[in-house]
């Protein structure tokens, strides 16, 4: 997936923003997010080594003991529907609900990379959620599907309206009414 | 009715059985650990009412009991069974346990998550027992939303979980080449494919039992899942096979000391301890399925060594004082003789 800030690099970061109850995802490199964010991404990515040391670094359990200001903000992470903190979920691991998977996803999605290898389900989908498609070669590449590719236009066609650059955001438009009429057709 | 581990027809030389389980959670509803006591209690009252019945039209032999209420030594029980795992033995919140008579089939309600399946049958049926718990989970999603994300698959409480939810083994009986110093080398390896092999009663892996079982259940699909854990299964079953088959050569007259003298013990001692005895039964059960020893009536020899298992032998019953005998007359009472 690429970085829907600068369009180039590939995007590694799920960046959650939960502000007065409303939720915003976008998809980010790292250099996108150093400029976006600077005081998360030092908190999160300047630290060294494996994630065991960084979560330990962010929970701030120093020589002396002491809990850093980082931690105090990372615990403060919260699911809105189960109401578990970041805290709670660092002590032993557990979700406490579905929605907890999209609210600290992006921060463990290192951690569950290194457990499970890989990060997307390809096996069973239950009734009623059925596969869309069977797995192609794109998936694996990480291409950009039409339906991925189609939410990455809308997304940059309300930041091109927001910016005043209706040219692009026309260009999107378009862009995004023949992808659509593509997938119909199929 | 027989357990699937009391069968003698089940008695394979290295495939002693399977499992699988599944990991579920029903969708808009918190997982077991943020439920309420209240939600907790309705949620377990409403899945015996819905999914009993179906159980019942595959198989008239399920139960149900709750499993915040049963006492310690039925649930240890259930755990040397490995239909329970150790924190599960130790839940208190609104929980249950569904399972058939013959115990190959399991659900455990508001467990760790809200429904954790689990089928149990002969090592080399891996597949078979996929397709049995895979039924199960038919079943219950006909009556549930579950809990599902195209990316993470199947949401589960602990993230280690989550993808197909499923965990698939196979016990081993390695009793020749557990002991050399190459094995402990292969299982490392092993990690590196997502598989972990472990011992599965004690660290002192007790009775040479192994279980191969995947590592991860993200990013592969079930079929792939069960594909990797019978090819180890099978490799290491075929290693086992063919070094026995050397040492039977050039070592017989030894070995078949080693399981007549550990039959004699079985059949005669008065107290066991619980080393001694999954010691002896390891080495019979070698005997008896390479054929350097003969019973009269076939028994299976891993249906002893879970039975003689503590809380399995309290279930038993008999003298509390003293459970090294209670243990030797167990044994005895079931060990037939040989044929001359």
């Amino acid at each position: 997936m690429i970085c829907e800030n600068c369009r180039q690099r590939e995007a590694t970061i799920r960046y959650v923003q939960l502000l007065n109850g409303a939720k915003k995802v976008r998809n980010l490199c790292p250099a996108c997010l150093k400029e976006i964010d600077p005081e998360h991404y030092a908190a999160v990515f300047e630290k060294e080594s494996p994630f065991a040391n960084l979560l330990s670094g962010l929970l701030g359990i120093t020589s002396d003991g002491e809990r850093t200001q980082q931690f105090k903000e990372m615990s403060q992470i919260v699911c809105p529907t189960c109401g578990t903190t970041y805290e709670e979920f660092t002590k032993d691991n557990v979700f406490g609900c579905e929605d907890c998977y999209s609210v600290f996803g992006p921060l463990i999605g290192d951690k569950l990379k290194n457990i499970q290898g890989n990060v997307t389900h390809t096996g069973k989908h239950p009734l009623g959620r059925e596969k869309v498609r069977e797995r192609t070669a794109s998936d694996v590449t990480g291409e950009l599907t039409a339906a991925e590719r189609i939410s990455l236009l809308e997304f940059r066609l309300k930041e091109a309206v927001a910016e005043e650059n209706y040219e692009l955001a026309a260009q999107c438009r378009d862009e995004i009414r023949a992808l659509k009429a593509q997938e119909e057709g199929k | 009715m027989m357990k699937w581990y009391e069968d003698p027809e089940s008695q394979e030389a290295v495939l002693v059985s399977g499992r699988v389980r599944l990991e579920r959670n029903i969708a808009g509803l918190p997982f077991p650990s943020r439920l309420s006591a209240d939600q907790a209690e309705e949620l377990v009252k409403e899945s015996e009412h819905r999914l009993l019945p179906l159980l019942k039209t595959q198989d008239a032999g399920y139960t149900f009991s709750r499993l915040d209420k049963m006492t310690q030594g039925l649930r240890g029980s259930y755990r040397e069974k490995k239909i329970l795992n150790e924190s599960l033995t130790r839940i208190t919140r609104p929980s249950a346990l569904i399972v058939n008579e013959s115990e190959t089939g399991s659900i455990i309600l508001n467990g760790e998550d809200h429904f954790r399946l689990q089928s149990f049958g002969r090592g080399q049926d891996l597949a078979k027992i996929y397709d049995r718990v895979n039924e199960l989970d038919d079943l219950v999603n006909k009556e549930y939303d579950y809990a599902f994300d195209d990316k993470y698959g199947y949401l589960t409480s602990f993230p280690t979980n989550t993808g197909t939810g499923m965990r698939a083994g196979v016990l081993l009986h390695l009793y020749t080449i557990s002991s050399n110093p190459p094995f402990r080398r292969m299982v490392m390896e092993m990690a590196r494919f997502g598989i972990t092999v472990r011992g599965i009663y004690s660290e002192e892996n007790m009775g040479s039992l192994y279980e191969v079982c995947n590592h991860k259940t993200l990013g592969q699909s079930e079929k792939e899942i069960i594909d990797l854990v019978n090819r180890v299964s099978m490799q290491l079953s075929g290693q086992e096979k063919r070094v026995r088959e050397s040492i039977l050569k050039t070592k017989r007259l030894e070995k078949t000391d080693e399981v007549y003298k550990s039959y004699g013990i079985l059949r005669y001692a008065k107290r066991l301890s619980l080393k001694e005895a999954m010691m002896y039964l390891s080495t019979l059960r070698f005997g008896v399925c390479e054929g350097v020893v003969h019973l009269k009536t076939p028994v299976n020899l891993f249906g002893l060594m879970m039975g003689v298992q503590p809380m399995n032998l309290q279930q038993y019953g008999g003298d509390t004082q003293d459970w090294p005998a209670v243990r030797a007359a167990y044994i005895q009472a079931r060990l037939p003789e040989l044929t001359d």
